[in-house]
């Protein structure tokens, strides 16, 4: 009775719906018993978390999928308490360590360590080694990586590490050499398709094609998406109409606006009221990077072709300044006024040559 | 030692009375002594070169150049002997003259030494002894009396009236030396040769001495005559008038007046020599008169407000409130300033008194920057209004036990000692710094007995309360920073006056007849520029006055310019520096910064400014600018706020920018900042903090304006931290909670960017406002799902109520506020009352149940979703509905015992013949329970919860 996203989960390798071979050769992984470290990245929405609990539940049987939370308490050197959640079945535990923030080195060492250091007991259990999932790895410190290394060598003979990332570019390279990478690309839109056709069959909706086609294109081929907008469609409107407008979130919506008024005004008046709205963004808690990200997608749109390689190199540049220093807000203003400069020299220079 | 030393001497003098005499005859016959003149005056020009004190001991090495070589043996000898004859007691008393006269200047022992050609050696002796009696008339005064023939002298203090040579010593002192005429020279200089000649050596001790004279005559006139000419230059400069003043009269002066300085000689006296503002003045001044009643037992005119300021005497506009207006100021920027200063004057003076006699404010605070007269200004007014001033200031000790000690001492008694015994006036000066126990205490005192004092209601009469501790006497505070967090009782108990900065126009007028009365030559022009360097601190100003002065030269403009002194280096706030970042300077102004700033104080002025330099000249210059802003953001210091500042203001600004490069440049150097303040706070390596300022530099020449702006304080970076930081926490309590299956699969960002955005969709669907039982079934698998999505993701609706006390639902945790963004075009659908009453109800029910059937045998899926659709169906009325459906409830009981204990008018079948069994069997029973009132046939008994849900 949850979200389709969750209800129509595969749970096993076999069922999934895309990436078929890349899902056989983890199974093969499974049955020959030497089973690697695993570095598993790729965009949101493609099935990262999928694929791992699929594989857990292939290592371990049906007990893996019993959860339980816990909440593990650490004390800092500077005697600060910090507490991380995790999720454990009796043979793996999954652990942000990015919730203890810049104190995640300790998550690791400590952690990590005392689940590595204890031999699995149940010696009935298939596998002599626990899993331990760590996501987010890309955020992690570049201390707590480092304190990685040794542990996942040492411990080897009764833990596996699984690491989940978005990009392997923030991960450094000795932990990516000691472990198998695997990445999960996105989904086509034709794979999105089949899995939206396939869950409004089991729900007994009717999905026309097109519309079918319209969510795939509007996911951005991001499965979770996908199935949100289908499910949020359907609450809205039912039968479909093909016409019918997706729901889309607001914050996007709302940064598409923002770009609009980049594209609209260039002056410093209109630079103070994009700000007001990135502050509004900024306190919504969107990542500053995404919206980087999606404001330079919509003022591509609007932006004429020999511009586009300036600006997005322009926006590759204060989008890695922003990760560099404190205040977002400086950098995305940055970009923003580059833009504009930018745009309004070359909106002069071409009514001159009109 | 300088004080006893004249005893001796005068005894000496006695007792060698005649000796003094023959030493006269002496002195006469030296005078006509040949090649006197000539080594005295030569002597005189060489110690000028050999800046050590010749005195009596170090004679030896000085003759190594002088004439003394050139004299014979037999001197030398005559010499030795002359000091072996010497008595014990003389040579004690030589000693000791040789001690004390150890510092003597030349000249005067030239005197005596000029006398050295004579071969007695008894002569010699008395030479000793001369020079030491010859000198004591210069130093000390009183010996002089004694010697009633003056001999005659070469050395002169004061102008003589002979032909003279001026000459000063290496000490800066100013002799005058005898000329004699070239005749008697000449003539004395024969007779010594014709008396000496052709004795033991060949050539005659008088010529030798003559060659050795003309040699080191002619080496050391070039040495002293350049120095003497230089010295002369320098005295022609000065446009002093020496010939009117003696040497003598400029010593005295000078000695007196350095020991009051200008501070306390050019203090204001009264009234009306004070430079502060008018207002101010006189608001203090009005304050102290309301006093009149309780001290003076006078009575107190009280005015109505509104007289006429141009009919009514001067007193009449005393009267006026802090906010009036002086008559003096005709130009509009003065009244502007009084604009400004009213606003700032958050007390207004309240004319009444209260019943004990006394003004209400019972205590005055001062404030403003140092060196505006605040403390003179107490003073004066404290006097002026018949007062006896009792200074309390940092030096004192300011527990909260002195302060109470000091604080009754000055209020509450009376100095009976004195000729004109005055009531005080407590001035507790520099209160900024003083704890805030002490400050809470004086303002306890004072407000408390005020409220002591209505009690009694009492009048004025001081004898009656004596018993209580009151403060009957005026006090007033002065402190620099206002807004000293201690400061803040005091704040509001007592009358504030904010003292504005001096009128320079008045600064510049009295610091230019100051400058008169000490003879320098200074314009105003000048005058006002050393104001404006000083910031209108009187006390900086003659300060600066006083070091220029001792230059000796007529001031110039550029003096003051140039003066690296006189700077202060005050804390500057916040928004000082903002509005100097963004305003381009007028051509005057602070133009003495840059022009002629030496090189050195800009090291890292960047190659920008280079191909400026040609324009340092200007005012406004790019180098002043520089130097301007970082000495501005210096001195204030907070750079993180600033830059927030800087940022969040530049857009308002109205700087020539057609093509926003200046705003991406100036972008630029804010990110650069962040990025050198990033570095800063995570290596906590501060080498690099030095470079912070030089941003905010950047920017001033970037996005600078003529027009000054009105800035506001940056809020928005501290409000977009609550507003993340509770955003943020309810993404958290919600994370907490999920159930695992569901956590394990998302990430708070996914939850932020997805989940949360579609699922409010997804949990809102189009329901027909209409009574439960009437939806269709598809409705209710509608409500079925929304209530799934909910209990997995954990939300749930929650009862509020508005601040307009308006009951409302809304979602626990608050997602909506995460994701609903202000979109002009979109309608948001929302469920309405009743709906959400009836969700929030489902979703505990369902959450119970699931509870339940975690804890007891394991019930299949298929039954729980059967028992949900059941009560789906049955009850939907909502808590209204239900109340209702109590009012029918006896009338049914009564006619239907066999109805439900709720008296609901549906049932589940099973649940029905369940409770109808119950009902049956205890309708059997013997056993009734009687409650108070009514009859009920309520049992005890098993009931599970679900039969109720």
């Amino acid at each position: 009775m949850s979200l389709w996203v969750d209800k129509y989960r595969p749970n096993t390798l076999a069922k999934l719906d895309f990436h078929l071979e890349q899902g056989e050769r983890l199974q093969k992984m499974v049955t020959k018993g030497n089973f690697p470290h695993l570095l598993i990245y790729g965009p949101p929405g493609a099935g990262k978390k999928t694929r791992v609990s699929a594989l857990l539940r292939e290592l371990y049987g049906p007990g893996v999928e019993k959860l339980r939370m816990e909440h593990q308490n650490f004390t800092t050197p500077s005697n600060k308490k910090i507490e991380v959640m995790t999720i454990a079945s009796n043979y793996h535990i999954e652990v942000n360590p990015n919730d203890a923030g810049i104190y995640d080195r300790i998550v690791i060492q400590e952690m990590i360590k005392n689940i590595a250091q204890t031999q699995q007991l149940d010696i009935g259990g298939q596998r002599e080694f626990k899993v331990v999932i760590l996501t987010e790895v890309d955020k992690l410190t570049k201390d707590a990586q480092h304190a990685l290394r040794r542990t996942m060598e040492k411990y080897m003979t009764t833990c596996r590490l699984i690491l989940c990332a978005n990009s392997t570019s923030k991960i450094i390279a000795p932990l990516q050499s000691r472990c198998l990478a695997i990445r999960v690309p996105a989904p086509s839109q034709d794979d999105i398709i089949k899995v939206l056709q396939m869950v409004s069959k089991k729900e007994g909706i009717t999905l026309p094609a097109d519309f079918a086609i319209r969510l795939a294109e509007k996911s951005e081929r991001n499965l979770r998406r996908a199935l949100l907008m289908l499910e949020a469609c359907k609450v809205q409107q039912y039968p479909f109409n093909i016409k019918q407008e997706i729901v889309e979130p607001d914050w996007e919506v709302y940064l598409r606006e923002t770009g609009q008024k980049m594209v609209s005004e260039q002056s410093p008046k209109a630079l103070l009221e994009v700000r007001g709205r990135i502050y509004e963004l900024l306190s919504h808690c969107i990542a500053p990077e995404m919206i980087i990200k999606k404001l330079l997608k919509e003022i591509l749109k609007n932006c004429d072709g020999q511009l586009k390689a300036e600006i997005t190199s322009m926006a590759a540049y204060y989008e890695h300044r922003l990760c560099l220093g404190n205040k977002v807000i400086f950098h995305i203003e940055a970009f923003v006024a580059k833009f504009m400069a930018i745009y309004k020299r070359f909106l002069e220079e071409s009514f001159a040559n009109i | 030692m300088d004080d006893e030393f004249p005893d001796p001497d005068e005894e000496y003098e006695m007792r060698y009375a005649d000796e003094f005499e023959m030493m006269n005859e002496f002195d006469f016959e030296e005078d006509s002594a040949p090649i006197l003149p000539k080594g005295n005056d030569k002597k005189v020009k060489k110690s000028l070169n050999f800046n050590d004190g010749s005195n009596d001991s170090s004679r030896p090495n000085s003759s190594m150049s002088g004439h003394a070589v050139a004299s014979s043996d037999s001197r030398s000898n005559s010499r030795m002997s002359g000091h072996a004859n010497l008595t014990s007691d003389e040579a004690g008393r030589k000693r000791m003259q040789d001690e004390v006269f150890g510092s003597l200047s030349d000249d005067e022992e030239l005197c005596g030494k000029g006398s050295n050609p004579s071969k007695k050696s008894r002569n010699d002796d008395i030479l000793l002894d001369k020079c030491t009696t010859h000198t004591i008339p210069d130093m000390y005064e009183e010996p002089r009396a004694y010697r009633a023939p003056r001999p005659k002298r070469y050395v002169f203090r004061l102008v003589p009236e002979e032909p003279h040579q001026c000459v000063t010593t290496h000490t800066g002192q100013k002799l005058f030396i005898r000329l004699k005429s070239e005749e008697s020279l000449r003539q004395r200089e024969i007779d010594l040769n014709s008396k000496s000649v052709g004795k033991l050596l060949k050539v005659s001790v008088a010529s030798l001495k003559l060659q050795m004279h003309n040699e080191t005559r002619s080496k050391s006139m070039l040495v002293s005559e350049e120095a003497f000419e230089r010295r002369l230059r320098e005295l022609e400069k000065t446009e002093y008038k020496i010939k009117g003043t003696t040497v003598d009269d400029m010593g005295n002066n000078s000695k007196n007046k350095s020991t009051d300085s200008w501070m306390d000689l050019y203090r204001p006296k009264n009234y009306l020599d004070l430079l502060s503002e008018e207002n101010v003045n006189r608001t203090l001044l009005h304050w102290l008169k309301l006093w009149d009643k309780a001290v003076f037992n006078r009575e107190v005119k009280i005015r109505a407000p509104k007289i006429d300021e141009n009919v009514k005497p001067k007193w009449a506009q005393e009267q006026k409130s802090a906010g009036a207006r002086g008559r003096f100021d005709n130009n509009k920027k003065f009244e502007h300033k009084k604009k400004f200063f009213n606003k700032n004057t958050d007390g207004e003076l309240k004319e009444e008194l209260d019943p004990s006699g006394r003004p209400i404010q019972k205590i005055v605070l001062i404030s403003g920057p140092p060196g505006l007269g605040k403390t003179t200004l107490a003073h004066v007014v404290a006097k002026h209004a018949g007062y006896f001033p009792v200074e309390m200031n940092a030096s004192d000790d300011r527990n909260v036990e002195a302060f109470k000690l000091q604080i009754e001492a000055a209020t509450q008694m009376r100095s009976v000692i004195g000729a004109n015994p005055l009531p005080n006036c407590l001035i507790i000066d520099e209160i900024d710094g003083a704890p805030a126990a002490s400050i809470n205490f004086l303002v306890n005192t004072v407000t408390q007995e005020g409220a002591q004092n209505k009690e009694n209601n009492q009048a004025a009469k001081k004898k009656k309360k004596k018993g209580i501790n009151i403060v009957s006497r005026p006090v007033i505070c002065i402190c620099n920073d206002l807004y000293t967090p201690s400061l803040r009782p005091l704040r509001q108990a007592a009358l504030v006056l904010q003292f504005p900065p001096t009128n320079p126009n008045r600064l510049a007028q009295r610091l230019l007849s100051i400058s008169k009365e000490q003879d320098i030559q200074v314009d105003m022009t000048t005058m006002l520029a050393l104001c404006e360097k000083a910031e209108y601190d009187i006390r900086s100003c003659l300060a600066t006055l006083y070091f220029l002065k001792a230059h000796g030269r007529p001031l110039r403009y550029s003096d003051v310019m140039n003066l690296n002194i006189g700077h202060k280096d005050s804390h500057k706030s916040l928004f000082q520096v903002w509005q100097e970042i963004f305003h381009i300077p007028r051509q005057k102004r602070n133009q003495y910064i840059g022009a002629n700033e030496p090189e050195g104080m800009l090291p890292l002025a960047p190659d920008v400014d280079r191909p400026l330099a040609p324009n340092a000249g200007n005012n406004a210059s790019m180098p002043a600018r520089f130097a301007n802003i970082l000495h501005a953001v210096h001195s204030c210091g907070e750079y993180d706020r600033l830059m927030q500042g800087v940022f969040e203001n530049y857009p308002t600004i109205k700087f020539k920018d057609s093509y926003l490069n200046a705003v991406c440049t100036g972008l630029d150097w804010v990110c650069y900042f962040d990025h050198v303040n990033h570095f800063i706070q995570v290596n906590q390596n501060y080498c690099v903090f030095g470079y912070l300022p030089y941003a905010f530099i950047a920017l001033h020449f970037q996005l600078a304006a003529v027009l000054s702006q009105k800035i506001k304080y940056p809020t928005a970076q501290t409000e977009l931290k609550a507003k993340q930081g509770k955003n943020e926490s309810i993404v958290s309590t919600m994370l907490q909670d999920l159930k695992p299956n569901v956590r394990i699969t998302n990430s708070k960002e996914t939850i932020i960017q997805d989940i949360i955005p579609f699922s409010l969709p997804i949990i809102t669907p189009s329901l027909r406002p209409v009574s439960a039982q009437l939806y269709s079934a598809e409705e209710k698998e509608q409500i079925l799902r929304v209530i799934g999505v909910m209990i997995s993701y954990n939300l749930t609706f929650r009862q509020e109520k508005s601040i307009d006390g308006v009951y409302r639902y809304c979602l626990e945790p608050d997602v909506e506020q995460v994701a609903n963004f202000e979109i002009v075009n979109v309608q948001r659908k929302s469920l309405t009352y009743s709906v959400k009453q009836m969700l929030a109800r489902e979703i505990e029910l369902e959450k119970l149940r699931q509870y339940e059937s975690n804890l007891g045998p394991v019930t299949t899926p298929t039954v729980t979703i059967e028992e949900i659709e059941e009560p789906k169906v049955i009850k939907p009325p909502p808590n209204a509905a239900m109340t209702l459906a109590l009012k029918p409830k006896p009338i049914a009981e009564s006619c239907k015992p066999a109805t439900d204990f709720f008296g609901r008018p549906l049932k589940t079948p099973p649940k029905k013949k369940n409770a109808d069994g119950s009902i049956a069997k205890t309708a059997q029973n013997d056993v009734w329970y009687h409650f108070k009132e009514g009859y009920s046939n309520a049992v005890r008994r098993n009931v599970k919860m679900e039969d109720f849900i």
